[in-house]
């Protein structure tokens, strides 16, 4: 569906963001929201930018330049609330205080905004204690909440919102976005594959300084691996993996996958579909150089501990593990 | 702001309240009759009409209208008091943000005291199984013997957890799913009323998605509503489910028939490059294959709602895919649709899952004619030696059945195949008899999933009779996966038969490459084990 162009500082969503402003100039707004989709997708940038458009007066609202639109995006507005969990936990205090304030009037706007994210984090009491706020809220109070997807919260939450499923930006969208912040063309396409359509998260690769030399790095890797059996070369990749913090060798571990990912896809002859578009020849070698069965193996082991890289287990031992299992041209 | 469409056209009289007519039929009559009970307890899913319904029970006891048949009149002042949300005998307590005894505590206190205006004081305790133990246990002297002028109606969606002794002591009404047909009156109705307009496919599309509830189906309706636009089309449904249209899916069906991954990963690609939500779509796609396994097993006959079109579709690819490839498939994609821990790569998930399933059944339909063909030409299988040999003295009446039993395997599978007994058939294909003992005959499986099927106590005995009737004597069946499968006398020849190390250990232990940085780093080896 084809959408007019807007002001809303958001990349991609077009849709939603055509949806919530007729709901706002035909003012049908509802009192609450439910906007899902996975980490890095938008959705607490697109509640952001929908209390812009709520609480500016402007005519192109949100104008992003007055002084209402400006401090909603600094998060120092006193009727736009956002509510985070802490430590991986939305307390049932941390919502009753929401509770508490949805029955008050707007500071200064004309609406009260309370944006409650990852609402998949809610302590179950805390999510019930939404329920009759969400259900009848006091007039000029919007509650606009994100969570990872509908399935994972509490079903009466759902349906008392009106949900907007958000979905990955498409590649052209978000090529031109990261163009336009400076990304060259062949480096924006690789980002946005990367990506999986999540803006925030091709925003995070963008901005991290050594991105581009971790990739490098895991090419090398892989293709080292490839090329020597060494159980030695293995085990010394697995002792400096192992030393990473959970997350970076989450992130490493998945740039990886991505690699093997691309050699099987270039396996089943789709050099078309690959991500790392700039590295096509060296794709192209390894893809020469293993064996289908062995890229798939290694691909699914490095999914398995990917899942489980952010439990407490013996991260050097699975490494080690996943690594000894690295194909090599030699393996059949 | 606008109220919201659900609010708005919340039911107001036991007669608007949809699909729930075995509940409504009932409390007319009581309350014709005059039989009101102390305590109700609603049940069943959200958005089913359980609050709805309550609210009317409450105007229903206090309704002024002289003819008790005709009550709620929603006219009087104190069904208006009600509807208007201001009736003080009425007492709404949402049970999920006041859990704890105290407010159930500051509730019975009140009880005690005359209602104000009405005949009753109705209290509504909303998600009554939030309430805690303690509460639970406050409220039940209260539930077992209230005062003449009190009526307690418990709403849940959970009834599993409100104590045994509560429930007890409620009449209990079970509301239902509603059926899609009528959330699509209902629906058409409402536009009416708000002098819009809607395709008919949009709304069966809205009804579909909302899984009999129609709170979910009618927020959905309001969200389309407020898009603006003449008129809702089932492209805006599609864009706000953010649905894949059943035609990719049927395209995508055929590259999986195909056995073709890399059609299936350009598919994929495609999806991702326009902004589909892939598990989502793994979603679809497992109800897809559903469908096309329903009709595999049932013929189309079991899926009579869909349009003529699709269904031969559905029958065509129903006839290229075995049952075992689609109930592996949706098992693994299955895993993908439901994989909801955030970050990660569902792009990647699906591509490999589809990989994984495609190339699995290629190397099953490679091997398997590849075997039967082996014991039908009348060689003796590779493993047969072996087993013939170091069996405990085998009777040789065992090893004759085995042969008889392995030359005629594929007539075994056949039988099911002509009994139309599919599942047994698809699991029996990946499995092989290797041992017969007395009266036992062993099978391998190469998967659990086979396995297990054919473990069916009621399948099980099945097999255990074509297998009787072909060897002409009765047998049981045992069980094994493959990878288990490790009879003690069974070592394989490659083991014992293997020529002696050439080099001697210390030598070969020295070629290891980690011995080896291990020696340059001042190792010494001391034992080799």
């Amino acid at each position: 569906m084809n959408s007019p162009p807007h002001s809303w500082p958001v990349i991609g969503h077009a849709w939603a963001i055509h949806l919530l402003a007729q709901a706002l100039n035909s003012g049908r707004v509802a009192h609450a929201y439910l906007f899902t989709g996975p980490e890095g997708i938008g959705k607490t940038t697109l509640a952001r930018a929908f209390a812009q458009a709520l609480l500016c007066r402007e005519d192109t609202a949100p104008c992003q330049v007055c002084s209402t639109c400006r401090r909603v995006q600094a998060g120092h507005h006193p009727d736009v609330w956002v509510v985070e969990p802490e430590r991986g936990l939305l307390r049932v205090e941390q919502v009753r205080e929401v509770v508490r304030e949805a029955s008050r009037r707007p500071v200064e706007a004309t609406y009260r905004v309370f944006i409650l994210t990852h609402l998949e984090q809610a302590h179950p009491a805390a999510a019930n204690a939404l329920l009759k706020t969400l259900e009848e809220p006091s007039p000029r109070t919007v509650l606009v909440l994100t969570a990872s997807a509908q399935d994972v919260i509490l079903p009466t939450l759902v349906s008392r919102c009106q949900t907007l499923a958000l979905r990955p930006v498409p590649e052209a969208t978000l090529v031109q976005a990261l163009g336009e912040r400076g990304v060259d063309p062949t480096r924006a396409r690789v980002l946005a594959r990367l990506s999986g359509g999540r803006p925030g998260h091709a925003l995070r690769m963008m901005e991290d300084a050594h991105f581009w030399q971790r990739r490098d790095e895991a090419f090398n890797l892989v293709r080292t691996f490839a090329e020597s059996s060494s159980r030695w070369i293995r085990l010394e990749a697995a002792e400096q993996y192992a030393r990473q913090e959970p997350e970076t060798l989450a992130e490493a571990l998945e740039l990886l996958l991505s690699i093997y990912r691309d050699v099987l896809v270039w396996q089943a002859g789709q050099s078309d579909a690959i991500r790392h578009v700039d590295k096509e020849a060296e794709i192209a070698q390894l893809a020469d150089l293993l064996s289908q069965e062995a890229v798939r193996t290694m691909a699914q082991r490095i999914a398995h501990v990917l899942g489980q890289v952010r439990t407490p287990i013996n991260v050097r031992l699975a490494l080690d593990v996943l690594f000894l299992h690295a194909p090599s041209a030699k393996t059949p | 702001m606008a109220q919201a469409l659900y609010r708005k056209y919340r039911s107001q009289t036991f007669e608007e309240v949809i699909g729930q007519e075995h509940v409504t039929t009932t409390l007319r009559n009581a309350l014709r009759e005059g039989r009101i009970a102390h305590a109700y307890l609603f049940s069943g899913p959200r958005g089913t009409g359980k609050t709805s319904t309550a609210r009317i029970l409450a105007k229903a006891v206090n309704c002024l209208h002289p003819d008790p048949a005709q009550r709620p009149d929603n006219s009087c002042p104190i069904c208006v008091a009600v509807n208007e949300g201001r009736l003080v005998d009425l007492v709404e307590m949402d049970a999920a943000s006041h859990t704890s005894v105290d407010h159930i505590r500051e509730l019975i206190e009140r009880v005690s005291v005359a209602p104000a205006e009405a005949r009753y004081k109705v209290y509504v305790i909303d998600e009554a199984h939030m309430l805690s133990n303690a509460a639970f246990n406050a409220l039940l002297k209260t539930l077992e013997e209230p005062p003449p002028h009190v009526i307690f109606i418990l709403a849940t969606t959970e009834p599993h957890k409100i104590p045994e002794t509560v429930l007890s002591r409620c009449q209990r009404f079970d509301f239902r799913r509603i059926a899609a047909h009528r959330i699509v009156e209902h629906l058409a109705h409402i536009l009416a009323q708000e002098g819009r307009d809607a395709e008919r496919a949009a709304l069966e599309h809205i009804a579909f998605a909302a899984e009999g509830c129609m709170r979910d189906a009618v927020s959905l309706l309001d969200q389309l509503l407020s898009f603006g636009g003449e008129r809702i089309t089932l492209e805006q449904v599609e864009s706000v489910l953010g649905m894949v249209p059943a035609a990719t899916l049927a395209r995508f069906v055929d590259a999986m028939m195909a056995r073709d991954p890399g059609q299936m990963i350009a598919q994929v690609q495609e999806l991702i490059t326009q902004g589909t939500d892939l598990r989502q779509f793994s979603q679809q796609l497992v109800r897809y294959l559903r469908d096309v396994l329903l009709v595999r097993v049932g013929g189309r006959e079991v899926l009579p709602d869909l349009p003529a079109e699709r269904a031969a579709v559905l029958e065509r690819q129903a006839q290229g895919l075995s049952p075992a490839f689609l109930v592996q498939a949706i098992k693994r994609l299955n895993a993908v649709a439901s994989e909801v821990r955030s970050g990660v790569d569902v792009q990647l998930a699906l591509e490999l899952a589809l990989v994984e399933v495609v190339s699995a059944s290629r190397t099953a339909e490679e091997q398997q004619p590849a075997v039967a063909s082996a014991s039908s030409a009348g060689q003796a299988p590779a493993e047969t030696p072996a087993e013939a040999v170091t069996a405990p003295t085998p009777p040789a009446g065992d090893a004759e059945a085995l042969e008889r039993l392995r030359r005629q395997w594929k007539q075994v599978i056949q039988w099911f195949r002509e009994h139309r007994r599919f599942k047994i058939q698809a699991a029996l294909g990946s499995a092989r008899p290797v041992q017969v003992m007395g009266d036992q005959v062993e099978l391998v499986f190469k998967n659990q999933f086979s396995l297990d099927m054919v473990q069916r106590p009621e399948n099980l005995r099945q097999v255990e009779l074509v297998i009787s009737q072909v060897l002409g004597s009765t047998y049981k069946v045992a069980c094994f996966l493959e990878a288990d499968y490790q009879p003690g006398q069974t070592t394989s020849t490659g083991a014992t038969a293997a020529p002696p190390p050439s080099k001697s250990r210390m030598s070969e232990v020295l070629e290891d490459d980690l011995v080896q940085e291990a020696v340059k780093r001042g190792g010494r080896i001391i034992n080799i084990q």
